[in-house]
């Protein structure tokens, strides 16, 4: 008795629908191998969320961007009248300061002439707004309305009235994201104002506080120090406010930044001069 | 039979998925809980499409939003993307098996895939890139799964039925 042989064939549909989804782990695999590397079609895939996707999301947003606004302004109309109370005290506060601030500039200038110093180092690029938010569940980044165009360049110092915010990455023209302090994955080089403590920290655990990787010399440093950039990665220039030290550990100490993170409207992107 | 060909539930859920990543991606500080909500019902959803309305497409869709949830959340690629085409792998190999479950049997499945989906892309990412496994981010994502998932799937098996 002869045998009888079943061949299998596959219709060009099945073919074409296996082809598809082999092609895409292919290319998954491609692209996790090369993700943490900066390679050009990664950055092409980085600009194109930075800019469109965002853009479109937005549009879709709009209506909880007005629901979170509102709210924001709500609360504001509510606190108004302790707010203006405290502005008023405040005034009376800052009139005192004022005339002994004057003083001083005048005492500061001609001691200045006197030591021939040059003065501050930072030469502002461009001060940029807050148009979106990712820092809630993985990364701490945000991203703000300058980019390549503006003269932005990777790795420059974000900073605010109150101190340093983040870096910048993944520039695109015209947005840029900004990899905050409080990411675990961004380390800074830091020193105590006094000049006696170098160290680099990093994002901690709870999002909120910064906790040291390395410390030079193992020496600690106390609670209450304030510590700045100490310019020596030659990434941030020196001396921009980082926070102040709340908590010591074995061989570690916890900063809290002086940003408040939650109300960062605008950034200012500096670099040394 | 007009309005059956013009009424087609995957759009639906295509749109459903789409509006989700949008409120996902943008973190209002005063509305955080909304964020956290949004990212975990497009979850479900992506399950729930890949058990009822299954397509090699839906590997395309995953690919996609795989890649912007990376991106866009963790700056670099692999948590979600892997996470999203290994689930519908796996819900590939296993859906012979699972037909003939009832409807409850299979609503637990989908939470387990929920489950499991969330922890292997904050696990993923603590071990690549260093985040954190935040047990309280993590415990907070299952609480809204645990609150949601019923009156979630109440509505998709309604818009089923439409």
């Amino acid at each position: 008795m002869a045998k009888i042989f079943h061949v299998k064939t596959l219709s060009s549909s099945k073919l074409f629908k296996n082809i598809l989804v082999s092609f895409i782990f292919l290319l998954t695999f491609i692209l996790i191998y090369f993700s943490k590397t900066d390679y050009f079609f990664i950055n092409k895939l980085k600009t194109v969320s930075n800019t469109y996707i965002y853009s479109i999301t937005k549009i879709v947003s709009i209506p909880m961007n007005f629901v979170s606004n509102m709210s924001i302004q709500i609360k504001e109309f509510r606190n108004l009248k302790n707010q203006n109370n405290i502005l008023r005290e405040e005034i009376m506060r800052l009139k005192k300061w004022q005339t002994l601030a004057i003083q001083n500039s005048s005492e500061n200038k001609v001691l200045k002439k006197l030591l021939n110093a040059t003065d501050n180092n930072l030469e502002l690029i461009k001060t940029a707004a807050v148009i979106q938010r990712n820092d809630l569940l993985f990364a701490k980044i945000i991203n703000i309305n300058a980019g390549i165009k503006d003269g932005l360049r990777n790795q420059m110092a974000a900073i605010n009235h109150r101190g340093m915010v983040g870096r910048t990455i993944n520039l695109s023209k015209d947005h840029s994201k900004i990899l905050l302090i409080t990411d675990p994955n961004s380390s800074i080089s830091v020193k105590t104002v006094s000049n006696e403590i170098f160290a680099l920290i990093k994002g901690s655990e709870d999002g909120v506080h910064l906790v040291s990787s390395f410390i030079k010399n193992e020496k600690m440093p106390k609670i209450g120090d304030l510590i700045v950039t100490s310019g020596s990665a030659q990434i941030f220039p020196s001396d921009l406010l980082v926070g102040k030290i709340v908590k010591l550990s074995k061989n570690k100490f916890y900063v809290l930044p002086f940003v408040d993170f939650n109300n960062i409207e605008y950034v200012q992107i500096v670099k040394s001069k | 039979m007009a309005s059956y060909r013009l009424y087609n539930p995957v759009i639906f859920y295509h749109l459903i998925l789409f509006f989700l990543f949008s409120i996902s991606i943008n973190y209002f500080i005063e509305l955080k809980y909304v964020n956290l909500v949004c990212y975990v019902i497009f979850h479900i959803t992506f399950v729930y499409l890949a058990f009822y309305y299954y397509n090699y497409l839906l590997f395309l869709t995953g690919f996609i939003y795989g890649i912007f949830f990376d991106l866009i959340l963790i700056n670099y690629i692999t948590p979600h993307l892997l996470t999203f085409l290994s689930l519908l792998l796996i819900i590939t190999l296993i859906k012979k098996n699972l037909i003939n479950l009832n409807p409850n049997k299979i609503s637990y499945i989908i939470f387990f895939f929920l489950f499991s989906s969330i922890f292997l892309e904050m696990i993923i990412a603590s071990i690549i890139f260093n985040y954190y496994f935040n047990f309280y981010n993590f415990l907070t994502l299952i609480f809204i799964g645990l609150i949601f998932f019923i009156p979630i799937i109440y509505f998709f098996s309604k818009l089923d039925n439409l």
